[in-house]
């Protein structure tokens, strides 16, 4: 069984679906269960492509890392899928293009490789982007993307240039010998990449497309891929580049600023579904900051925690401003005193991702912090074991205050705000609000999850 | 030479696409950085005095072939940046539709 | 040979420093079609500089799709927003 199916399946699926349209959505359906099951049956070995080996040809790298990732993504993928399919039958195959991609830039071990998936993952995502009748918008976000990736490939192209390679695993082997000259193409690479993954000074687009999402796009851009984009990002910080001195310190000061900023701003804004892409920004910053301090394994799982608190409370909030037909806050006013499943299922979420105890993102949070202070945490910041800890704290506090604000907004009694909910996705945020509680309440289990994504040479994506 | 020209080509892209404020206008900037990084790409493969890499009856024992991989990266740069041009075009069209302009001064929100 | 070279050379230079004036009239010039044109022009000029790059897979390619394709998409979608000749 090779990996490449993952890939294959549904790009055949997407030309089968623009043939027999009336099938698409139950194709779309059953190739995207298709890809979360799959992973489990995976052997953890490399494909080759095209029968050369790894260094010259373009191989996919099958490891304990990647199928995390991929069971998490694709698992949110099958989610959003199955919950808005009926009301978007005309994206079926766009979506199933977008899981291909999603797929190959979980699986790929090439960096080239990786820039043709960013960008057909990224143009579905314009696409899925289209429903959101914002076309001004979505076309920030293809100039954005577009701009973005060049910098990416420009980046690589000089470290081929270099190097002689394209592979991950042998581009990683060069940037050990020759850290200093690798800095240039190392941030090209980092902007280029930042632009998806919605830091700092490349996020101008995030607003447009997220503050005018709908119940599809919100939830797949939000939580799908924000955690394929984080993911991808650790595999290049944690696999390929390890940067460390200075360079480290400015783009940690850069994530550091992202995750304050984005805080801030959220704590300033009124709206609900800002509040939310605000606190995304800060969330994004967290996990890649987490990657680049070297606390891989706990990042993984902070990016899966905050993909799925993000579904759920995009999913909800887009469904109540669809029906309100308005998200300022005051608005939506005491929407959960009659949705109280909904409700409690969201507060489950906002909590998880403030770090509350008994939820999966205390869990993570928690060892991500502890994981600073460890003694055989070799930081390779100057300074870095205490200024970073302290900021997500920070941020921590700013989130429990304006998501305390929404939520008591949102449970205001007295309302007269009716809100219906189909049952299938009742029932999908219930389950996903119980998969966080149970995670959280199995802490042994989890930080052994963990634990076994680290290998003992410390290095925790090449084993 | 050519290697400069691809990098002026690019910084220009980047300045139209800070300068403009035109789709259109944005969409050209956007294709004329692509140019300037494919030609760039092609660049860095080649040096002066080799060959085209494509066997042929006439090819010497020895063939002095510039680098083929970019050629082939580049291959697959132009038909993704085709991709997105059609796609910023198609969306450009859209936004006529709804705001009557394709100036992003003239259009009431931003 | 030795004159083949510095042909090749005094030719990448004129196609470097037109393809650089051409791009500023792209993103220059008051008219889109004009604009456009010029695109044009410069693409078919990058094909010039493949062609001398020794890369004439790629010089093909972008000769029908980045020159031809890319232009006419530029003309219909001009065409179906009824700005053509107008700023």
């Amino acid at each position: 069984m090779s990996a490449i199916l993952l890939i294959a399946v549904p790009l055949l699926a997407a030309f089968i679906s623009i043939l027999v349209k009336k099938v698409s959505p139950y194709l779309l359906l059953l190739v995207s269960l298709f890809a979360l099951v799959y992973p489990f049956f995976m052997d953890m070995s490399d494909v080759i492509i095209g029968g050369f080996d790894s260094p010259i040809g373009i191989n996919l790298v099958v490891n304990k890392f990647a199928l995390t990732s991929l069971i998490a993504v694709n698992g949110l993928f099958f989610l959003v899928v199955a919950v808005n399919i009926a009301q978007y039958k005309k994206l079926s195959s766009i979506l199933l293009v977008a899981l291909a991609g999603l797929n190959g830039l979980l699986l790929t071990g090439d960096l080239f490789n990786l820039f043709v998936f960013i960008e057909i993952s990224g143009i579905a995502a314009y696409l899925i982007t289209t429903t959101n009748k914002k076309p001004l918008q979505t076309f920030n976000y293809l100039v954005a993307g577009t701009v973005g990736s060049s910098l990416y490939l420009l980046g690589l192209i000089i470290l081929y240039n270099m190097s002689g390679t394209l592979n991950m695993a042998d581009m990683a082997t060069f940037v050990e010998g020759n850290g200093m000259y690798t800095l240039f193409p190392f941030l090209l690479m980092f902007i280029g990449l930042g632009v998806e993954a919605k830091l700092l000074p490349f996020n101008s687009w995030v607003k447009g497309i997220l503050g005018h999402s709908n119940n599809l796009s919100g939830a797949m851009i939000a939580s799908v891929y924000a955690t394929a984009i984080a993911l991808v990002f650790g595999k290049l910080l944690a696999g390929v580049f390890q940067i460390e001195g200075t360079l480290a310190l400015i783009i940690a000061l850069v994530l550091g600023i992202t995750i304050l900023a984005g805080e801030a701003m959220a704590y300033a804004s009124t709206k609900a579904r800002e509040i939310l892409l605000y606190s995304s920004i800060a969330q994004a910053g967290i996990v890649i900051l987490l990657f680049t301090v070297g606390l891989g394994a706990w990042a993984t799982f902070f990016a899966i925690a905050n993909g799925v608190s993000k579904f759920i409370l995009f999913g909800v909030v887009n469904r109540l401003t669809e029906e309100v037909g308005s998200d300022e806050m005051d608005q939506l006013k005491g929407s959960f005193v009659n949705n109280k499943l909904i409700g409690v299922s969201f507060t489950v979420a906002a909590l998880s991702i403030l770090g509350l105890p008994l939820f999966f993102g205390f869990v993570v949070k928690m060892n991500s912090l502890i994981g600073f202070f460890e003694p055989d945490f070799v930081s390779n910041l100057p300074g870095g074991n205490f200024i970073f800890p302290i900021i997500i704290l920070v941020a921590s506090v700013i989130e429990g205050v304006y998501f305390v604000k929404l939520l008591t907004k949102l449970w205001y009694k007295d309302s007269d705000v009716k809100v219906n909910f189909t049952p299938l996705f009742k029932y999908v945020v219930v389950v996903l609000a119980v998969a966080l509680i149970v995670f959280g309440l199995f802490q042994g289990e989890v930080e052994e999850l963990v634990a076994s994504l680290i290998n003992p040479g410390g290095v925790f994506i090449w084993n | 030479m050519l290697q400069f020209a691809a990098i002026i080509l690019l910084m220009l892209g980047l300045y139209g696409l800070l300068t403009q404020r035109n789709v259109i206008k944005i969409i050209i900037s956007l294709n004329i950085l692509e140019i300037g990084l494919n030609l760039f790409i092609i660049s860095v493969g080649y040096f002066e005095g080799g060959l085209a890499p494509i066997f042929t009856s006439e090819t010497p024992a020895n063939p002095n072939f510039v680098d083929p991989l970019p050629q082939a990266l580049v291959l697959t740069a132009i038909v993704i940046g085709v991709g997105t041009t059609a796609l910023g075009l198609a969306l450009a069209r859209k936004i006529y539709q709804k705001y009557g302009t394709l100036n992003l001064d003239e259009m009431g929100e931003n | 040979m030795l004159d083949n070279i510095e042909v090749l050379q005094v030719l990448e230079i004129v196609i470097a420093v037109f393809m650089v004036v051409l791009a500023f009239l792209a993103i220059n010039s008051k008219s889109l079609i004009k604009a456009v044109m010029f695109l044009s022009a410069l693409s078919m000029l990058s094909v010039i500089g493949f062609v001398v790059m020794q890369a004439p897979d790629v010089a093909v390619t972008e000769a029908v799709i980045g020159s031809g394709l890319v232009t006419s998409l530029f003309v219909f979608t001009l065409l179906a927003t009824k700005k053509v000749g107008v700023k």
